[in-house]
């Protein structure tokens, strides 16, 4: 479970997200959506453990952030949208450098299940150079589910996926919330979150705009009841949608 | 449209500047440019403009001493000026070597603009570059120069702009020659061969130098024939870009400035009649450069050498369970390849064993024993003060790696652990060897095997154990200078635009500081060192007391080391990314 509490980050003058509180349980996919400068990434860097928010408190799984950032780290996987891997270890030894930072003794029996679930069993030797861009995003998918996190954040998934990773993508999501993780996924594709996740945090100017499930959040901002996220989105945030192309005659 | 390109250089050109003048109200970007243009100052300008020649306070030199090495010089000129262009023809790039930017080629290429205005437009971006490297050597060389201070910097202007030409246009010689079906690997031949036989007829002419024994009389001999045809004549069009430069006078500086300037011209419209397609190389020259400069923000080593394609050896095999820091250790010595393994160490200390144990047979060989003891010395000493601030880009690394290292469910000392342990387990093992080849070496000279083995086992055994901490402590400054002055430590200059004074200044003030503190650090361990040295001495012997203050000293650089560790790792917990990071 993901419980944040009062969380507020400054830069300086700025703040960039403020007195943010949510909660995602088990099982719940939470779409984190927004217009960019929203706080969305800072939101997921604090989240995370990787920058320290300026008031609030973070709990993952019950473990404090600030308090105990390395057993709240053990229960947590993020996976950037930008996969950062090191280009001189191959596929198995990324896994091997993951299971020793987390101390998964078994991570060889763990591993094969999900490289094959991510078509990625023929790749093991194979350096990061010899990947293609969808291919690094999903070692990237691999080395954060080899210690079972019960907390998942997922910045922008689908970048680089091909139509065939884009599903299977959606559906490991699936999956993961239906054993029981708790899971933030951070996107501009509105589809996307519509799709996959059963709450939506609608952010904007650091701020939350809407917190709930999709159907509580449509009721609350949709103006019929078959209104799709985006024009729920517009709606909350106030933004107009871009006008359609004009075409030339 | 030359003037929408006229429009994108001088803005370009006024935005970098002005952008440089409004970072200066940033204290770190203003203190390191009032320490850079102290350095100039003082180093460079003091020593261009003063009588002497020399810096403000150094001493002055010997009357006629710099003209004497420029007579001695410019003979030589030509020829050096020869051997660059005609490596160039060898060794140079085989296409067409226009280099633009990735934003400049997506812009100009599909513009309705001319190659010529293209070249043009080129041709005009290097000057910029040329004016200030003539104007920078001008400055450097004003010490040993004759003339005024214009004359000598159209000197360095007409050379560079020469030089600058002909590489374009040998390029664009190549790249047609390369369309009419010569591929590279024939042209270097044809160019090669004739090249032989013209140096096989020169020296087949030359008289026979009388003495090949003095290099003194030899180079006597080089000069006169430099300034004798066959040579001379050979190395006209050469001498006639370098003499300006050396002109005495302002006569003779423009008598050598319109032969100059005449073959200058003659560059400029061969380079500008050339119809050359050098769009294709220079996108390829522009992917390329856009790539290095990424590898090179991300704290690359070698930002030129693409991502790698074959898997290295494992140095040891990585356990699921146990000590969390090692894992970065086996990660990172991956990464530096099969080369650095125990074994090789292992067989350069048993060939360096060897090699000492066969000089140490012969009496005769002694001077290459000593030369081993210098060496190894030296190079100890430099390794152990350079070695950590040569490893600065490895702990700069930190800042680029932090968003994926502070997400490790580590505590902060681990990861500054991990982070410093490759760099001080090479330090250490390069340290190691030359302390071996230094305690071999001078056993082997002295003919002493006593000395050998107690001086070895005392050394290995005591020095040996400083050296991991030591190196360890003097990392630890550097990584403390990453998360202290995150952007003073940048790997590269700011996408704000180039280095500058600022960024040298700023480099100046931390190697001060890394000095300052290093002495700071060395201090507790250095006093416990000397008393228990002093008391053992006195009380049981030379060499007992020798080891016990190594170990004292070790343990104290131990513990230092230790705490430092700890003290950085909570700072690289509490740090935050995002001040450095764009949000």
């Amino acid at each position: 479970m993901i419980e944040v509490t009062g969380l507020t980050k400054r830069y300086g003058e700025f703040t960039a997200v403020r007195e943010l509180s949510f909660t995602v349980q088990p099982g719940e996919v939470m779409g984190l959506v927004g217009p960019n400068g929203a706080g969305k990434t800072t939101t997921l860097r604090c989240a995370t453990g990787i920058i320290p928010p300026t008031l609030g408190t973070i709990r993952i799984g019950g473990t404090d952030l600030r308090e105990d950032p390395v057993g709240a780290k053990r229960r947590l996987a993020f996976m950037p949208d930008e996969p950062r891997l090191f280009d001189h270890l191959t596929v198995e030894q990324h896994l091997n450098f993951v299971a020793r930072l987390h101390g998964v003794t078994d991570w060889r029996e763990r591993a094969t299940p999900i490289l094959t679930d991510l078509e990625m069993a023929d790749k093991r030797a194979l350096l990061p150079g010899e990947l293609s861009r969808g291919m690094k995003q999903k070692l990237v998918i691999a080395c954060g589910l080899l210690h079972s996190p019960a907390v998942i954040f997922f910045d922008e998934p689908l970048t680089g996926l091909d139509p065939g990773g884009i599903r299977r993508m959606k559906e490991t999501m699936r999956r993961l919330a239906r054993d029981g993780a708790a899971i933030i996924l951070s996107s501009h594709l509105l589809s996307l979150v519509e799709e996959v996740c059963t709450h939506v945090l609608i952010l904007k100017a650091g701020e939350k705009v809407a917190d709930g499930s999709i159907t509580d959040i449509r009721t609350r901002f949709a103006v019929h009841p078959d209104a799709s996220l985006e024009e729920v989105f517009f709606k909350a945030t106030e933004d107009q949608p871009a006008p359609p192309p004009v075409l030339p005659p | 449209m030359t003037g929408a390109l006229v429009y994108l250089y001088v803005t370009s050109v006024r935005n970098a500047v002005v952008q440089r003048l409004q970072r200066l109200r940033q204290p770190k970007y203003l203190a390191g440019a009032v320490v850079g243009a102290a350095y100039f100052y003082f180093i460079v300008f003091g020593r261009a403009f003063s009588r002497s020649g020399r810096a403000p306070g150094s001493a002055p030199l010997p009357e006629g001493g710099n003209l004497e090495a420029l007579a001695w010089i410019e003979p030589f000129a030509a020829p050096a000026l020869a051997v660059i262009i005609l490596l160039g023809w060898l060794i140079g790039k085989s296409r067409a070597a226009l280099q633009f930017s990735e934003s400049e080629a997506a812009f100009l290429f599909p513009a309705p603009v001319s190659r010529r205005t293209l070249i043009h437009y080129k041709l005009l971006r290097n000057q910029l570059g040329i004016l200030l490297t003539a104007l920078l050597l001008t400055l450097l060389s004003r010490r040993g120069a004759t003339g005024h201070p214009l004359q000598q910097a159209a000197g360095w202007w007409v050379f560079f702009s020469t030089l600058n030409l002909h590489f374009i246009g040998a390029s664009f010689a190549r790249q047609q020659l390369l369309e009419l079906g010569l591929n590279p690997v024939r042209q270097r031949l044809l160019l090669g061969t004739a090249l032989l036989l013209l140096t096989l007829a020169t020296w087949w002419w030359l008289p026979v130098p009388p003495d090949t024994t003095n290099i003194v009389a030899l180079l006597h001999f080089a000069r006169e024939q430099v300034g004798q045809a066959p040579l001379s004549w050979l190395l006209l069009p050469f001498s006639l870009v370098t003499r300006p430069y050396f002109a005495p006078d302002t006569g003779a500086f423009l008598l050598a400035l319109g032969p100059a300037l005449l073959l200058l011209a003659g560059h400029y419209y061969w380079v500008i009649r050339a119809d050359v397609a050098f769009e294709e190389a220079a996108l390829e020259y522009a992917a390329r450069r856009a790539n290095m400069v990424a590898a090179a923000r991300a704290g690359h080593w070698n930002p030129g050498r693409g991502a790698p394609t074959k898997p290295r050896s494992e140095p040891f095999r990585l356990g699921a369970h146990g000590w969390a820091p090692v894992a970065f250790l086996w990660k990172n010595l991956i990464a530096l390849g099969p080369f650095f393994r125990l074994r090789t160490w292992l067989i350069a200390c048993a060939a360096m064993f060897t090699l000492i144990s066969w000089l140490g047979a012969d009496r005769g060989r002694a001077d290459y024993l000593m030369l081993i003891v210098i060496f190894s010395g030296m190079f100890s000493t430099a390794l152990l003060v350079g070695g950590p601030m040569f490893m600065r880009r490895e702990v700069q690394q930190t800042l680029t790696q932090l968003d994926i290292t502070k997400a490790y469910p580590l505590a902060g000392w681990q990861i500054v652990l991990g982070q410093l342990l490759s760099p001080i387990v090479l330090l250490t093992f390069i340290e190691w060897f030359l302390l071996l080849c230094f305690i071999l070496a001078v056993g082997a000279a002295k003919k002493k095997i006593a000395f050998l083995v107690l001086l070895g086992s005392g050394g290995m055994g005591g020095v040996a154990l400083v050296v991991p901490p030591l190196v360890g402590l003097l990392l630890c400054l550097q990584y403390a200078g990453v998360l202290y002055f995150p952007a003073w430590a940048a790997a590269t200059p700011p996408p704000g635009g180039g280095g500058g004074i600022e960024l040298l200044g700023q480099r100046l003030i931390f190697m001060l500081g890394y000095l300052v503190v290093l002495v700071v650090a060395l201090l507790p361990a250095g006093g416990a060192g000397a008393l228990v040295f002093f008391i053992a001495h006195a009380l049981i012997g030379k060499l007992t007391a020798f080891i016990l203050t190594t170990l004292t000293v070790s343990a104290i650089l131990g513990l230092e080391l230790a705490a430092c560790i700890g003290w950085l790792g909570g700072k690289l917990e509490r740090f935050d990314l995002s001040t450095e990071m764009p949000r």
